[in-house]
This record gives C-alpha cells, structure tokens and sequence, in this order.
C-alpha cells in the first residue's frame, strides 16, 4: 500500500536511475592507481596464505580456524580499496568489477581452492543423479523426489554425455564460486535496474556478496535456478515495473495517481516476457520452491500497482502448476500428505530451524551464532535502509515487501528446519538494496538512491563525509565478510572431503555387486552417491540406526551393509555433535574386524572400505 | 561503463563454439572439453540470442544471456529425457551449428550498440 507524502512536504523530483551524480571534493580522492594497489595486496596477500586443508585438521569452528593470517588479512584489505574506490569521485567501475570479480574468488572460491575435492555429499549426490540420466535418458521414477524435477540433472546429463565424459564430479568443486558468482552478478543487474549505476548499486552488490552464508551454492538445482530467478527479477524490474521499484509512485492530492506506462518499447516488454517465459518453463522443470517464490515476488509488484503486465506471475505460476500436476506426478501421488503437511505448522518449522539447530559443541553452536548474528544484523540494517529512505520521502512499498516476502515460505512449506536458510536467501536481494540504502546515507554527499535530487529543504542529502562515516562502512562490510567467510566453512570439518574418501567410496562402487549395500554412518558426511544410483542401495547408519552414536557397533551389526565406509569426515561429525571421542570410527572399524565380522579392502590416509566376511552376522 | 562492442563478443564466443565444435568432431575425450563445453552453453547460446535485443546496461545484458543459455539447453535437455530420446551428442551438435550461425551473424551485420537505459 503506498502512503501519501505528508502535507506540506514536497514531493521529491525523479531523476532516472542512471542520473546519479558523482560530484564532491578532489581533496580525498585517492591516487589512481592505490586502490588497484592495495586490491592487488590483498590478492596476494590470499594467494600466499592459502595452503591445503584436510579435513583431519579441522575442529569443531570449521575452515576459520585453519586458515593463515595473511589470508584472513586479506578480506579487510580487499574491503579497504573498494570504500576507497566508492568515495573517489568518480568512481572508476571498472576497477570495481575487477575487484567484485575478486571478492567472489576470495569468499566463494576459498573452500575449493584450500580443500583437496568437493565439498558437501548432496552436490555428490547430483552427481549420480545426472549419471543416470546420462545412462539411462531418463529420470529414475519412485527413487527420489528430486528427480520429479529432474531439468538441472538433464541439463547436466546433456553436458557430459555430450562431452565423452564419464560423470560431472570434475564440475563440483569449483561449481559454488561459478554459481555464486553469477548470482552476484544478477544481484548487480538488479541493484543498477533498482539504484542507478550510482555508488548505491555497487554497496547493494557488495553486501549481497558478502552476506550470502547460506551456501546454497552448490552444485545443485536451487543454485541454478537462482540465476534465473534473479535474471527475471531484473528484467522485470527494469523493462515491466513501472516507475522504478525504488521509486514513490506519484501522488494526485491524497491518491495515488495511475502509474505511467514503463519507458520501454512496445517490442522490447513483449520479447522480455518471451524470455520470462523461457526461464519459467526452466524454472518448471527444475526446482519447485524457485517457481513459487518467484511467483510470489512478481504477485507483490502486481498488488502493489508496479507491473505493467498483471498476467506475469501466472506465466510463471502455470508451467510451475502444470509440471507438478503432470510431470511429478511420481511425487505426490499417494504422498500428498509431504506437499500440503507442512502447511501451517510454523512451530515445526521454528523449531527444526533455530532449536533443533542447536546442538553440537561450543565450536558448533559460535557458528550457530555467527550465522544467526549475519542474519539479524543483515535484517537491522535493511531495516535502517527502509526507515532512511521513508525520511527521504522515497516511500516505496515494494522494495520492503519484497524483502518480506519470502518469510510467508515458513508458513507456506515443507522444507522443514531447511525453510529460514531459503527464506533469508530469497530475502537477500532486496535486503541487500536495502542495506545499500543506509550505507550509502552513511557516506551521505549525493543523492539519495532511486534517486531522488538534492535540494528540497525536506530530503537530507549532504551530511559531510567524515573519517569516523568512512570507517563505520568499512568495518560494517568487513564483518559481513569475514562473518560469511566463518560461517560457510563452519561445516567443513564433516562436510569437507579427502581426495581418499572418495577413493574409499570408488572402491566400494568397484567392488559391490547390484543390489549390496554400501553405507557410511551419517550422509552428511560420506561423498556418497555419485554412481550407481537405483544399482546398490546407498544410505547411512544414521537414517535407520538414529541413535547410533550411543552404540555404533551395535547398529553396524543390526543393520549389516556389505560395504561399510568409515573417514575423518565422519569422525568429526560424531565428535562434534554427540561429544564421541577423538578417533572412535577407527576404534569401530578395529572392533569390527576384531569379531571377525567385517575385512578392511581399502584404508589410505585413515578412509577405510570394510567389507563384509562371508558366514559373518 | 562502456560496453564491450558486440563484434569482439561474438568473435570470442565464435571461437568457443568452433572450437567445441572440433572437439565434438574430433571425439575428443578430456575433461577440458566438459569444461569448454560447460562455458559454450553458459555464454554462446544465450547471447546470441539476446545480443539483438540491445539490454539495458552490461550486467543485466548478460545475466539475461546467461539465463537464456542455460534455460534453452536445459530444457532441449529436459525434451529428450522426457520424450524418451535422448541423444545428447547430436543435440550438442545441432546447437553448437545454429549458435555459430547465429554468431556468424552478428559478426556480419553486429548488433547496435547496446544502450545505455
């Protein structure tokens, strides 16, 4: 709902988005070639820090603690140059974009170029998945839900296949910084369609890399899709909202007046729905969650009178609708009860996502924490983005519901505990935007963002720039970033891998024959599932055995798979969530050989394969 | 920012789709050409189809390219899987031609160059 502007006050001029000045004193510019300097430092810096990392190295607070200080000194130095480079005016945005290229590789590419393989077992798992579409040219039925959206597990099937390549584990390890990279620069489209090519639009990019911890990232449908999402959002803000997401709509009297047409062409709206079409019928096929929220976000445009076209969000919402009703039809038959059975319960979802979270030892729970503090601290200052540009008189209502909008999934879902990591993500854009807002008030000397011209006695636009405005920016994007860097490697202890695990689990792939069992003690922490899928079942002992950290001997036996993984990976997981000393899976394995039960066919850097012993339980 | 003009971009992207091209001619097992392979689908396909629509401002020309890319080959992709005919290597190949002609062109007759918004 849009508010009149309060009598009296005038209403603020529009300048188009890209009009932003960049006027102000010479005297703090810095010298031309120091921010690229000190930007090349800091990469240096990184380079020269960084150094192999196995995950027996790493405890309970994850990459953070194993890595050099001279990497870590890398990010603040990184963030030095880029507030430096926004105060020079003006700002030169090529060396921007060279130093955005930097931060991805420097927050998104840490984990793959310190570890050994892939991270993560789901994005092993999708691995498989397109394997055996790639096999087999079709999605295997009954076996996993995610396969009743199998378009990103084709795609990737099309690329190998095509490519005489056996698997696509050679696209995981480096998939989380190609993906996040190019989401940021989808979040950079969108901030310069919402902010103008202004010094606004490059704070909302940087905030958005370096706040996103949530490492959905990876190799994955949701990673992709995205992308696409993001590419919508931005077309569709820039060619079919009308007059600018950032903008207020103007006012005759007390009303409203009817939004003006957008300034794009007839031609141009109608092959950027074309496109929008393209990516919704991707999005159909692909990831379910994606197209709903990407069909609430366009709805909230619509509502608040901003969309030229209010058909849009149901060319997106159709193909989703249709697909699900025809395509998966493999998933909810008979088990309607996991699509609507998460409808309403927002006190299971609180407690998967934040109580249930919460356990593990005090390394655990400070990344816990870190991850919550991102959150809020994110929220907070989005907040302050709002309440910044309401003083200004930029009140524009969908820019805030659009940062809203996605809690309506804790509501609307069956994610689980999953749902508030999705939520903030889908947030994220336009909290970002947000934050940007505040940020660049904090340097203050120009106008607003959106943008609105200084000088209606009204709109406070020109505090002077001092030293302490400078730092409180830099020391905000150096504590986003160093926050994210922590809490995306929080997990690497168990969620990280050795060139060996997947060795160990190689072996297994070799040896079983079709239909024996392979199994590891938790699938959060084995690179399981990258072949033979639907051939051997592949699970973990804490799927069927959930107390198996009280005995795991006892559930060995109990559930006696014929392949049997034990790494450091899974090591840690025990020691890190149940308290499990020091070298119990090692203890274990001992124990099983001991009773004659298991053999040990593979054991190289401590990542054993045990098999099972003919006549044994 | 400047753009880069169109005609180096389609050379660029031209080269990546020959050169994928020979691979797939040549049968090349390697785990470069998945990589090429991967690059060719996210750049070529999409900004050939875009570039003539003259998007806004860098950023969002290529996102938009990149999103085109990756939806046109995921779902020709999705087709064939779900159509029971599934024959990604001709695919690959029937896609890698319409992208080089497509390129070929724009390099002829370039696209105008992109506007500012």
């Amino acid at each position: 709902m849009e508010l009149a502007p309060p009598r009296g006050r005038r209403e603020p001029e529009l300048l188009p988005p890209t009009t932003v000045v960049r006027a102000g004193s010479p005297r703090r510019r810095p010298r031309g070639l120091a921010v690229p300097a000190l930007a090349a430092g800091a990469a240096l810096l990184w380079l020269l820090g960084l150094h192999p990392v196995l995950p027996t190295e790493l405890g309970s607070l994850g990459l953070i603690a194993a890595l050099s200080p001279a990497t870590l000194l890398a990010y603040p130095v990184l963030l030095a140059a880029v507030v430096l480079e926004l105060l020079r005016r003006p700002f030169r945005p090529r060396v921007l974009a060279a130093m955005t290229a930097l931060g991805v590789v420097m927050v998104y590419g840490l984990q793959p170029a310190s570890e050994q393989t892939a991270r993560i077992t789901v994005s092993w798992l999708h691995t498989g998945f397109a394997g055996y579409i790639a096999d087999n040219g079709q999605a295997l039925q009954g076996f996993d839900a995610r396969f009743s959206w199998p378009g990103f597990f084709s795609l990737i099937a099309f690329l190998t296949k095509a490519a005489g390549q056996p698997d696509a584990s050679g696209l995981l390890q480096w998939a989380p910084m190609i993906l996040a990279g190019l989401a940021v620069l989808g979040m950079r489209a969108l901030a310069v369609t919402v902010l103008g090519d202004g010094r606004a639009a490059w704070l909302a990019t940087w905030v958005f890399l370096l706040s996103e911890w949530t490492e959905q990232d990876y190799f994955s449908p949701q990673a992709t899709t995205y992308i696409l999402m993001l590419a919508t959002l931005a077309l569709t803000a820039r060619y079919l909202v009308r007059p600018g997401l950032a903008v207020p709509l103007p006012f005759r009297g007390r009303s409203p007046r009817p939004p003006p047409m957008p300034r794009s062409l007839p031609r141009e709206r109608l092959a950027v729905q074309g496109l929008i079409v393209l990516f919704a019928l991707a999005l159909a096929v692909s990831h379910q969650l994606t197209s709903l929220l990407l069909f609430g976000l366009l709805l909230v445009l619509a509502l608040t009178r901003r969309l030229w076209s209010d058909w849009l969000p149901w060319l997106v919402l159709v193909p989703a609708l249709v697909w699900f009703a025809l395509g998966a039809k493999d998933f909810w038959w008979g088990q309607l009860h996991l699509v609507i059975g998460g409808l309403g319960k927002v006190g299971s979802s609180v407690d998967e996502g934040f109580t249930d979270r919460f356990v593990g030892d005090a390394g655990r729970t400070a990344i816990l924490v870190v991850r919550v503090g991102l959150t809020i601290a994110v929220g907070t200052l989005a907040a302050a983005g709002w309440w910044t540009r309401r003083r200004r008189g930029l009140r524009a209502a969908p820019l805030p519901l659009l940062a809203i909008a996605p809690l309506v999934l804790v509501v609307l879902q069956s994610y689980g505990g999953e749902v508030f990591v999705r939520c903030y993500l889908f947030a994220l854009p336009f909290a970002a935007i947000l934050v940007a807002s505040w940020l660049d008030s904090v340097l203050g000397t120009r106008p607003a963002p959106g943008a609105v011209r200084a000088g209606p006695a009204s709109v406070r636009t020109g505090p002077r720039l001092t030293r302490a405005r400078v730092v409180t920016v830099g020391v905000i994007l150096t504590l986003l970033g160093v926050g994210t860097v922590v809490a995306r490697g929080g997990n690497d202890a168990y969620t990280s891998f050795s060139r060996t695990d997947v060795a160990a689990v190689a072996e297994a792939y070799r040896l079983a024959r079709p239909g024996q069992t392979i199994s590891g003690i938790s699938t959060d922490a084995l690179p399981l599932g990258f072949s033979r899928i639907g051939v051997d079942p592949q699970s973990a002992l804490a799927v069927r055995c959930p107390s198996y950290f009280a005995d795991p001997r006892a559930c060995v036996l109990q559930e006696v798979p014929d392949y049997f993984l034990v790494t450091p990976s899974e090591d840690n997981y025990g020691r890190i969530y149940y308290g499990l000393p020091a070298g119990w899976t090692t203890a274990l394995a001992g124990d099983l050989v001991h009773d004659g039960k298991y053999r040990v066919v593979f054991d190289e850097n401590g990542s054993k394969l045990l098999t099972r012993v003919p006549g044994g339980p | 920012m400047k753009p880069i003009d169109p005609r180096l971009t389609a050379a660029a992207l031209l080269v990546l789709t020959a050169v994928n091209l020979l691979l797939a001619g040549l049968d090349v097992h390697s785990a470069l050409r998945l990589y090429l392979s991967v690059a060719f689908v996210v750049l070529a396909p999409g900004w050939a189809m875009t570039a003539r629509l003259r998007i806004g401002t860098p950023a969002l020309a290529w996102i938009t390219a990149i999103a085109a890319g990756l939806s046109l080959t995921l779902l020709v992709a999705q087709v064939m899987v779900s159509t029971h005919w599934w024959h990604p290597t001709a695919a690959f190949l029937v896609l890698s031609a319409l992208t080089f002609l497509a390129l070929l062109a724009h390099l002829i007759r370039p696209p105008a160059e992109t506007r500012v918004a």
